[in-house]
C-alpha cells in the first residue's frame, strides 16, 4: 500500500518543479536559521563558562555574593587550609580572575580577562596551544593569549610585550609567551592567562589574595556531599557548588542579563514561523490542484485517511529535502564565520541536529493538516459537476 | 455471467435540498432496478436529475428517503465507511473529464487506484497491465496522460473504473470531450463490457450517437423517469418500475 503512495507522492513534487523546489527553499531557509540561530545560542552560553567548564576541578569555592565567574570578590589562601581539612577533598587550588587594562601600542587601553593559575595547578591550564606551552605563564610577568585577539590587543605574537595593570600608577611589563586558538568568552573581554603570583602583580591584589579555589574531590566520593561538607565550613562567607552549578549560574547570570538566550531563541522561531507558513501553503495549493483527482479516488473507494498518508508523506520528503539543505547551509556558514574568527562559535552538535530534525519532520506533518482537513471535506460527487 | 435478480435496485429514492417552500427536489421519489449484462443510457435536459440518479445509484450521494439496495445490500443504511467499503467493491466511475494525475503514467494512474481500494501488492501490476490490455493501451503503458490523445486518456479512465472488477459501471458523459471516432470506440469498449463480461453499465449522457448502443434509455425530465424503454440494441431487459 505504502509502495504506490509513496510513488505517487515522489512522481506529483518531480512533476511539479516549481512548488517542490519553492518548498524544500522554504524548509531550508528555515532550517538553516534554526540552526545557526540554536548553535549560536549554544555557542554564546557555552562561551560564558568557558574558563570553569574547561577545569577539571570537582567543585568551586567563591566568596558569597560572587555573581558570575567573571565578576569576582576576593578571598584569602587561609581559606585553602579551611576547605582542605574537609573529609572528601583531595586538593585544592586558588585561581585569580580579574578584570586588568591592556596597554595597546598605539597608546589606548583594552580590557582584559587575567586567569592567574598557582604554579603546578592540575586543574586547570590554558588550553589549545598553537604557540608555546603552558608551563611558559610562570616565568615572570609572562602571559598567554589568544590568537583571535591579537589584533584587538594590538599584538605582533610572541615576544610581544606591554603594560598590564589594573591601576595606571601600578602597571607592569608582560611579555606574550604563548598564544592558544579560540578560547573567547561571550562579554567579549580577551582572556589572558597567567600566572597566580604575576596575576597579583598586574593587579592590585596582595601575594595571598585569590578569587576562586579550585577542588578535586577524593576518587569514590560524592561532590555534591563534599560541596555541602564544605559549605559547613567556609559558609556563609565563601560557598561551594560543583562545576556543572557554578558554569550554569555563570551562563544564567549573563544570559539573563543579556537576553542573548532569548534572542536566539526569538529568531529561530521566527525561522520556524516562516518555513511552517510557506510549506502550510504550498500543501494546501497542490491540494486544492489536484482536488478533483483526489474526489475521484474517493469516489473509487479510497478513504481519507489513505489520501491524507500521501499529503503527509509528501511533506515528510519536502521536509526532509529541505533539512538536508539548510543543514547543509549552516555548516557552510558556520565554517565561513569560524574562518572569520566571528566572535560567537557556531555549535552544531548531533544533538542539535537530531532535534532540529524531529522539528522539522513534525512542523511539516503540522503544515499538512489543512491540507488533509480539505481532503476529509471533499465530496466525491463534485467529480460529476464540470 | 450475470448475477440473478437486479444488481441494483431504488425503492422510493428521493433527494430535497432545502426544506418547506424553499426545498428543491433534483430527485423525485424514484423506483427501478437495473441488471447485469446491460448498457443503460440515462438522458434528458440539464437539470433532469440525470447526475443526481447516477450519484444516488453509485453511494455518492446518500438519498433523502427511499432505498438503494446494491447486490442485495441495503446501502442507505450504512456508515459512511462502509459506504466507501462498497463503492470499492461493487462500483468503478467513469467522468467526462478524466482526472488523471498528470505525473503518473497510464500504468500507474491504474496502480494507485488498486492501492486505493487495496488491492495486493503482487498482483496488482500484473491485474493492471491486464486492464490496459483490455483496453487497446499496452503499448502506451508507461506514457505520462499528457502524451495521451483524449480516447486514450478516457481508456485510462476506464480500465482504472474496472480495478477490483467492479460489476456496476456509472459513466458521466464519457464521450463529451471525444471526436466521434473515439466516442465510438468508447462505446464499443463500454458495451462490451456489459455484454461480454455481464457488468451493468449505467451512461448518463446527451450524446445522441450513443442511442444505438443501448440496451435500454432512460428519459429523464424534472427529476422524474419520464419513459423507460428498451434501447434500439434489441436485447431484452426487464426492469421493475
Amino acid at each position: 500500500m505504502v509502495g504506490p503512495i509513496l510513488k505517487l507522492a515522489f512522481s506529483i513534487l518531480l512533476h511539479e518543479k516549481g512548488k517542490t523546489l519553492g518548498a524544500i527553499g522554504a524548509v531550508g531557509f528555515s532550517v538553516g536559521l534554526c540552526l545557526m540561530q540554536l548553535g549560536m545560542r549554544k555557542g554564546a552560553l557555552e562561551s560564558m563558562a568557558v574558563v570553569p567548564a574547561h577545569s577539571t576541578a570537582d567543585i568551586w569555592v567563591v566568596p558569597s555574593g560572587t555573581v558570575n565567574f567573571d565578576f569576582t570578590l576576593p578571598l584569602d589562601d587561609r581559606d585553602i587550609y579551611r576547605v582542605l581539612s574537609v573529609s572528601g577533598v583531595e586538593r585544592v587550588e586558588m585561581v585569580l580572575v580579574s578584570q586588568a587594562k591592556w596597554r595597546r601600542d598605539d597608546g589606548g587601553m583594552e580590557v582584559v580577562e587575567l586567569i592567574g593559575i598557582e604554579k603546578g595547578a592540575t586543574m586547570l591550564a590554558p588550553w589549545n596551544l598553537i604557540e608555546g606551552t603552558a608551563e611558559a605563564i610562570n616565568a615572570d610577568l609572562a602571559v598567554i593569549l589568544d590568537r583571535t585577539d591579537l589584533t584587538k590587543l594590538d599584538c605582533k605574537g610572541l615576544g610581544h610585550t606591554t603594560e598590564i595593570s589594573l591601576v595606571p600608577t601600578q602597571a607592569k611589563m608582560a611579555t606574550v609567551v604563548g598564544l592558544t586558538e579560540g578560547i573567547r568568552t561571550f562579554i567579549n573581554s580577551p582572556i589572558v592567562f597567567t600566572s597566580l603570583d604575576n596575576a597579583r602583580s598586574f593587579t592590585s591584589y596582595g601575594s595571598s589574595k585569590g578569587t576562586a579555589l579550585l577542588v578535586r574531590v577524593v576518587q569514590g566520593w560524592e561532590s555534591e556531599a563534599v560541596v555541602e561538607a564544605i559549605n559547613k565550613i567556609v559558609g556563609p562567607e565563601l560557598r561551594a557548588s560543583t562545576r556543572v552549578r557554578f558554569c550554569r549560574h555563570t551562563i544564567r547570570y549573563w544570559s539573563r542579563g543579556t537576553g542573548v538566550g532569548n534572542f536566539f531563541l526569538v529568531l529561530a522561531g521566527m525561522g520556524i514561523l516562516i518555513g511552517l507558513g510557506t510549506l502550510t501553503m504550498i500543501q494546501h495549493i497542490h491540494v486544492s490542484d489536484h482536488v478533483r483527482e483526489f474526489a475521484i479516488l474517493k469516489a473509487l473507494g479510497a478513504g481519507s485517511l489513505k489520501i491524507s498518508g500521501l499529503i503527509a508523506i509528501q511533506a515528510m520528503i519536502l521536509a526532509s529535502a529541505g533539512y538536508a539543505v539548510g543543514a547543509a547551509m549552516s555548516l557552510a556558514a558556520r565554517e565561513i564565520m569560524a574562518l572569520n574568527d566571528f566572535i560567537i562559535e557556531v555549535v552544531l552538535d548531533p544533538e542539535l541536529f537530531g532535534l532540529v530534525f524531529a522539528g522539522t519532520i513534525l512542523f511539516s506533518l503540522l503544515a499538512s493538516v489543512p491540507g488533509m482537513i480539505k481532503i476529509y471535506r471533499t465530496d466525491p460527487e463534485m467529480v460529476f459537476r464540470n | 455471467m450475470p448475477a440473478a435478480g437486479p444488481i441494483l435496485l431504488l425503492e422510493q429514492a428521493t433527494r430535497v435540498i432545502g426544506q418547506g417552500a424553499e426545498a428543491f427536489i433534483p430527485l423525485q421519489a424514484t423506483t427501478t432496478s437495473f441488471e447485469s449484462g446491460q448498457v443503460v443510457m440515462i438522458c434528458g435536459p440539464s437539470g433532469s436529475g440525470k447526475t443526481t440518479l447516477l450519484s444516488i445509484m453509485g453511494c455518492i450521494l446518500r438519498p433523502t428517503s427511499g432505498k438503494v439496495i446494491v447486490s442485495g445490500v441495503d446501502a442507505t443504511s450504512q456508515s459512511g465507511s462502509e459506504l466507501t467499503r462498497i463503492r470499492a467493491k461493487h462500483f468503478g466511475f467513469i467522468f467526462q473529464q478524466y482526472h488523471l494525475f498528470a505525473s503518473l503514467s497510464a500504468l500507474g494512474n491504474i496502480e494507485l487506484a488498486g492501492a486505493m481500494k487495496g488491492s495486493a501488492s503482487q498482483d496488482r501490476r500484473e491485474d493492471c497491465q491486464a486492464l490496459l490490455e483490455q483496453v487497446g493501451l499496452t503499448t502506451r503503458a508507461h506514457l505520462l496522460p499528457g502524451k495521451l490523445s483524449g480516447g486514450e486518456k478516457q481508456r485510462v479512465a476506464i480500465a482504472r473504473a474496472l480495478v477490483g472488477n467492479p460489476q456496476i459501471l456509472l459513466c458521466d458523459e464519457p464521450t463529451a470531450a471525444l471526436d466521434t471516432k473515439n466516442a465510438l470506440n468508447t462505446i464499443s469498449l463500454l458495451r462490451n463490457l456489459a455484454h461480454e463480461q455481464g457488468r451493468l453499465v449505467v451512461i448518463v449522457t446527451h450524446d445522441n450517437r450513443l442511442e444505438t448502443y443501448a440496451d435500454r434509455i432512460l428519459s429523464m425530465e424534472d427529476g422524474r423517469i419520464m419513459r423507460d424503454e428498451p434501447g434500439q440494441t434489441g436485447r431484452k431487459v426487464q426492469s421493475i418500475g
